[in-house]
């Protein structure tokens, strides 16, 4: 059994692909993309509003992988890996709450978001997913230690397969690689060179 | 086998493990009251070196690092990998307007150029489960063989940023904080670093290491910043790493809790426990001697669950006086000798995350 790549898709500003093929693609001028990009998908998810855009773009990617390979729901609750990675994180938010900070009046609704895991804990609560779950900081193309941990958590069977992300939302930058990594026979194996290669499709 | 040792504690009670745990043992806390410490001048309790925002946590992590290294031979460490776990690392340069420098990324690099032989680095922002987490990543690299060696070192320091936002919370507590304590009233913030180094040749330790039997982690599903009133990431993640390691409740000897202080987290992790059958289980939080550390306090923590277990030494969980959980616990009430073979290391954190991970003589 390898550990391969299976489904995957990519937001890159406002053109967003699922396995290579064009699925969507926000107008230019649009000032809310990720609130088009969930009217795209149908979703009906209020708490959708009130996340940070790291959270918002992370719980959209997650529902892409899910609409074009349903299989993901026959996983049990704490069978998904998610092992995400982030340049900036919550720098948006951090620059928020400081902002708040300066004129003495935090919100706690803000503050929560100055911690880029948040956007893990968001899909961990819209999907009731129970499992191991990371973040580490790494520049995008710096993908060895989250492919290395991945696949430890497989090969030790502590995850069944894992949602890999790749993740950056700040100033005009929207950026997200994700993939469903699981075991199989066939498919493309997990590696840094793989990888790069289906996220430029 | 995974080998886990040449620790080291950077806090206010002292610069390396044994000061730290000769302080814990005479019942010292780093925890001081700081006038005007608060966003609007209210005074509060901290565990701060200098003063807030004052902590050069580059320099303190190079030295933490250094101490660690002292305590190997570092020709046997093989492929090493740097592992970081911060929340926030210098996020108080965000006040003078410098985004570039403030963010973990930036971070990192500066770390990295200030250990240039190290091959790989990365860095594990968790929210409070960051330190045991890197813990679990380095053992889980070494027994999957990608690495021989890794150095964890975790880190945060006390900043206005933070202070604001747990005030915002409502979280801190006015006076000294009471772990599981029926008066429990909040979290004290406090600062610090930790270093573990952990490999698989036992021969690079000068000392004898003690064993990591590796870990798990698991989220709540329940809410971003509430902990769950079921307890089910702890509970689960406490299952996991317990069944991967075939260890029984029974065969553990003393936890080291997360034990914030807050009302609804200790609550909560009385409950996973009682659901682990633990609850009889010699327990406590350091959260008394140092306030909550972050990035550093899984590190900080599980430093002194080494040094408890070289000492056959249970700590006293101060601030705790009266079961004020809806499960009992068992709860350390004062230092005392007892033989320490297995121990077990919890922590909880915003995002609904839970790890644990578990040490063996």
């Amino acid at each position: 059994m390898n550990v391969n790549i299976s489904t995957y898709c990519t937001v890159s500003n406002h053109l967003v692909k699922v396995n290579g093929t064009e699925y969507f693609e926000g107008a230019p001028d649009e000032p809310n993309f990720l609130k088009a990009l969930y009217q795209k998908l149908e979703m009906s998810y209020p708490k959708f509003f009130k996340m940070d855009d790291l959270s918002k773009l992370g719980v959209l990617g997650v529902e892409l992988l899910k609409l074009h390979n349903p299989e993901i729901s026959n996983y049990s609750d704490d069978e998904i890996g998610l092992v995400f990675q982030t340049s900036k994180g919550c720098i948006s938010s951090d620059l928020s709450h400081q902002e708040k900070v300066n004129k003495k009046s935090p919100s706690p609704s803000i503050f929560v978001y100055t911690l880029a895991n948040i956007v893990i804990g968001e899909i961990s609560i819209k999907n009731k997913w129970f499992g191991e779950s990371i973040l580490f900081i790494a520049e995008e193309n710096d993908t060895s230690s989250t492919i290395n941990y991945l696949k430890s958590l497989i090969l030790t069977n502590k995850s069944k397969c894992c949602i890999l992300g790749i993740i950056d939302a700040y100033d005009n930058k929207t950026e997200l690689k994700m993939a469903l990594i699981t075991k199989q026979e066939l498919g493309i194996a997990l590696n840094e060179q793989n990888l790069k290669a289906i996220f430029e499709k | 086998m995974v080998y886990i040792g040449a620790e080291n504690i950077i806090s206010p009670l002292g610069e390396t493990a044994h000061e730290n745990f000769e302080a814990l043992t005479k019942g010292q806390t780093g925890l001081k009251l700081i006038p005007g410490g608060g966003i609007k001048d209210e005074d509060l309790y901290l565990s701060v070196i200098n003063k807030i925002d004052g902590l050069d946590t580059i320099k303190a992590v190079e030295k933490s690092i250094q101490d660690s290294l002292s305590q190997v031979h570092q020709n046997e460490l093989g492929r090493t990998e740097l592992i970081i776990s911060t929340t926030k690392g210098e996020i108080n340069l965000l006040k003078n307007g410098d985004d570039q420098h403030a963010t973990l990324d930036e971070y990192k690099r500066r770390i990295s150029a200030s250990l240039p032989w190290v091959k790989n680095t990365t860095l594990v922002s968790n929210a409070c489960i960051s330190g045991v987490l890197a813990l679990i990543v380095g053992h889980d690299l070494i027994s999957t063989n990608q690495v021989d060696s890794v150095i964890v070192t975790g880190v945060d320091m006390v900043s206005e940023f933070t202070i604001a936002g747990f005030q915002a919370f409502f979280a801190m507590s006015p006076g000294l904080c009471k772990p599981f304590d029926k008066n429990r009233d909040g979290i004290n913030l406090g600062e610090g670093v930790a270093t573990i180094i952990m490999s698989k040749n036992k021969a690079a330790f000068k000392s004898t290491p003690l064993q990591s039997l590796g870990g798990s982690a698991a989220n709540d599903a329940n809410h971003i910043s509430g902990p769950s009133r079921t307890g089910e990431g702890l509970y689960r993640s406490m299952k996991n790493t317990l069944k991967n390691a075939q260890v029984n409740s029974n065969e553990i000897d003393f936890i080291s809790a997360h034990g914030t202080a807050t009302a609804y987290n200790d609550e909560m992790e009385s409950i996973a426990f009682d659901r682990m059958d633990l609850s009889t289980v010699p327990l406590h939080s350091l959260k008394g001697y140092y306030g909550h550390t972050f990035g550093a306090a899984g590190m900080i923590e599980s430093v002194i669950c080494l040094q408890s277990m070289r000492a056959n030494k249970l700590i006293a969980c101060i601030g705790f006086e009266e079961t004020g959980t809806s499960k009992p616990l068992n709860i350390i009430k004062q230092t005392t000798d007892k033989n320490l073979n297995t121990v077990l290391k919890t922590a909880s954190g915003f995002g609904g995350c839970n790890a644990s991970i578990l040490f063996k003589k």
